[in-house]
C-alpha cells in the first residue's frame, strides 16, 4: 500500500492501536515488582520537602532533667520578681528566698538522680518555658496600661471603661497615672499609662502561686511515669513540698478566703475585682494535672486581661538527652 | 497583702493560735500527746534498698494482690481520719463545722476511691487511730488542729513510703494524688493554728505508719 500523506485514520484503526496500547501498559505495569509507589499525599506546587521530627526517646533521665529544668526555672522566676521594685511584699521576702532555697535542694536532688540513672544532670531552666511561658508573662506583668483617645479627643478608651485624660485618671479598679504626652492627640492615638496599685505585685504572686501548683502537679505525674521506684519516691516528695508551697502563697494573697475553693462545697468561684482568676490553697480532692490559668498583665481597652495557661511537661517541654545545657 | 473579695467559703476561726511562734518539735510533741506515739513507726524509705521497677507501659494496670494489701490499709486510714472530722465538725459551729465537713469528706473520698480500684468494701475504718485521736479531736479546737495537722502529716509520709512499694499504675497515680493535697490540708491546718514557722509549714517530721504487705 503506499504511503499517503493526506490519509486519515479510520474509527477502527483507532480502536485497534487504542486497545494494543492498553494491552501492553497493563501486561508491562504487572510484570513490575515495585508497584508500591509513594503513599505520601499528593503534593502540589513546589513546596520543599518536609523534614521528618527525629525521634527522641524519653526515659527517666529525660523526666529527671525535665524535674530539674522546672525547679530551674522557678527559681529565674522568683529572682526576676525579686528585681522588680515592689513585686514581692516585703514580709513575703524571706518565704520567697525559702521557696528558692527549697527549689535549689529538688533542683540538686533531681541532677543528682538523673546521673544514678545513667544520664547528664540538667542545671539550666526549661527552655521552651522560659521562651514560651516565662519571658512573655513576666514582660505582660511589667508592660503598661494602654488607652486609645477617642473622637472627642480629651477623653480616652482604656480598660474598658471611657474616662477624661487627666495626669490621674480614675478607673472603678483604681486610679491610672498617665505617662504619655498629651500634646496634639488626635483620635486613634494610644496613650500609656502605669499599672493600677499592686497590680504587678498580685501579678506576680498569682504568677508564683501558680507556678507552685504546676510544680506540684509536675512532680505529682512524674511519679507515675519513671520506672526508677527511687525517683518516683523523690517526685511525690517535691510534690508534696510544692503543694505546700503553693498553698503558703495562697493564703498570702488571699488570707483565710484563700484556705478552700469554694467550688468544692458547689459554689462558683467569682474572680477578683480586677478579673485574676482565684486560685486556692485546697482547690480539688485529688491533686489535678489539668492546665492552670492565671491572668497576667493590663486588660487591654474592652477590660479584658491576657490569659496565661501552664501546663505540665509534655512532648515540647521535656528535657530530651540530646539537648545541652549551656549554664 | 490585701485580701480581694469575699468569699463564699468564708473560714474565720473564732479560736485562733495563741502560739504564733510553734515550733515543729512543739507541735509533734503536743500532737504526740494526744495519742499518735503508737501508731508512728518506722516504715521510713530506705533508699539504699530502692531498685529499678517496671516503667508506667510494663507495670499492671490495676491493683495486685499485694498492692490490694496495702491499699486496704491505706483505706482503714482514710476512713478513720473522715470519721474523726466528722465527728469533730457535729460538735463545731459556722466555719470550723464547714472545714471539718470538707476534710472528712475529703478521706472519705480517698478511701471510696481506694474501694472503687480494688473492690474491697469502704467499710471498716481504723478502730485503734480513731481511739488513739478520738479525745483530741474532741477536746479544744486548738487541740483538734493540732492532733488533725499531726494525721495529715502522718497521712502524707504514709503514702510517700507506700509509693515506694506499690506495683500497679492506679496504686502510684492514686496516691500521687491523695498525697498531694493531704500536704495542702496539713499547711492549711498549721495556718489555722497560726503557724509561722516555715519549717513547719513545709516540712513534714512525721513518720510514717507501718502496714504489713506481701512485698514488706
Amino acid at each position: 500500500m503506499p504511503f499517503q500523506l493526506s490519509s486519515t485514520t479510520s474509527r477502527r484503526d483507532v480502536l485497534k492501536v487504542g486497545g494494543l496500547t492498553i494491552s501492553l501498559g497493563a501486561f508491562v505495569a504487572a510484570c513490575g515488582d515495585d508497584r508500591g509507589g509513594d503513599d505520601a499525599p499528593g503534593r502540589v506546587g513546589s513546596a520543599p520537602v518536609p523534614t521528618a521530627l527525629p525521634d527522641y526517646a524519653v526515659d527517666d533521665a529525660v523526666l529527671l532533667r525535665t524535674a530539674s529544668s522546672l525547679e530551674i526555672t522557678a527559681i529565674e522566676v522568683y529572682e526576676a520578681a525579686l528585681a522588680i521594685n515592689g513585686a514581692i511584699p516585703p514580709s513575703l521576702i524571706p518565704v520567697v528566698e525559702r521557696l528558692i532555697e527549697d527549689h535549689q535542694m529538688i533542683a540538686d536532688q533531681m541532677v543528682e538522680l538523673t546521673e544514678s540513672v545513667g544520664g547528664e544532670g540538667w542545671t539550666c531552666s526549661n527552655p521552651w518555658l522560659m521562651d514560651r511561658l516565662v519571658a512573655p508573662t513576666i514582660e505582660l506583668i511589667q508592660s503598661n496600661v494602654i488607652g486609645v483617645v477617642l473622637e472627642d479627643t480629651s477623653m480616652v478608651q482604656v480598660i474598658g471603661e471611657q474616662v477624661m485624660i487627666a495626669p490621674v485618671v480614675k478607673t472603678a479598679q483604681g486610679d491610672l497615672i498617665l505617662i504619655s504626652s498629651t500634646n496634639g492627640l488626635e483620635e486613634g492615638d494610644e496613650i500609656e499609662f502605669e499599672r493600677l496599685e499592686g497590680a504587678v505585685s498580685d501579678d506576680v504572686m498569682a504568677f508564683a502561686q501558680a507556678l507552685e501548683s504546676l510544680a506540684a502537679a509536675s512532680h505529682q505525674e512524674l511519679a507515675g511515669l519513671t520506672s526508677n521506684i527511687e525517683t518516683r519516691v523523690a517526685h511525690l516528695e517535691a510534690a508534696s513540698l510544692e503543694a505546700r508551697h503553693s498553698s503558703v502563697l495562697a493564703i498570702a494573697i488571699y488570707g483565710p478566703d484563700g484556705y478552700i475553693s469554694p467550688a468544692m462545697v458547689g459554689e462558683d468561684v467569682p474572680p477578683t475585682e480586677r478579673s485574676q482568676i482565684r486560685h486556692f490553697a485546697i482547690e480539688s480532692t485529688f491533686g489535678q494535672t489539668s492546665q492552670i490559668e492565671v491572668k497576667a498583665g493590663p486588660a487591654d481597652l474592652n477590660g479584658v486581661r491576657p490569659s496565661v495557661v501552664m501546663q505540665t511537661p509534655a512532648a515540647n517541654t521535656l528535657v530530651y538527652n540530646e539537648l545541652i545545657c549551656d549554664a | 497583702m490585701t485580701r480581694k473579695d469575699p468569699s463564699p467559703v468564708d473560714l474565720e476561726f473564732a479560736e485562733s493560735a495563741t502560739d504564733t511562734s510553734l515550733s515543729r518539735r512543739g507541735l509533734v510533741t503536743r500532737v504526740g500527746a494526744a495519742g499518735l506515739s503508737g501508731l508512728a513507726a518506722a516504715l521510713l524509705v530506705d533508699r539504699s534498698s530502692l531498685a529499678v521497677a517496671a516503667g508506667p507501659d510494663d507495670r499492671p494496670g490495676v491493683p495486685t494482690e499485694s498492692d490490694d494489701v496495702l491499699l486496704a490499709q491505706a483505706m482503714a486510714f482514710e476512713l478513720a481520719l473522715g470519721d474523726l472530722y466528722r465527728t469533730a465538725s457535729e460538735g463545731a459551729f459556722d466555719d470550723l463545722a464547714l472545714f471539718g465537713d470538707i476534710m472528712a469528706s475529703n478521706h472519705r473520698s480517698y478511701a471510696e476511691a481506694i474501694a472503687g480500684a480494688t473492690g474491697i468494701s469502704a467499710g471498716a475504718a481504723d478502730p485503734k487511730l480513731i481511739a488513739d485521736n478520738f479525745d483530741a479531736f474532741m477536746a479544744s479546737t486548738t487541740e483538734a488542729l493540732l492532733a488533725a495537722h499531726s494525721l495529715e502529716q502522718t497521712a502524707v509520709a504514709t503514702h510517700t513510703a507506700l509509693i515506694a512499694r506499690y506495683e500497679s499504675n492506679t496504686a502510684i497515680t492514686l496516691t500521687a494524688s491523695i498525697a498531694v493535697v493531704e500536704a495542702r490540708h496539713a499547711t492549711v491546718i498549721a495556718d489555722i493554728l497560726g503557724v509561722e514557722n516555715l519549717d513547719v509549714l513545709f516540712g513534714n517530721d512525721q513518720s510514717p505508719l507501718e502496714f504489713a504487705g506481701d512485698s514488706a
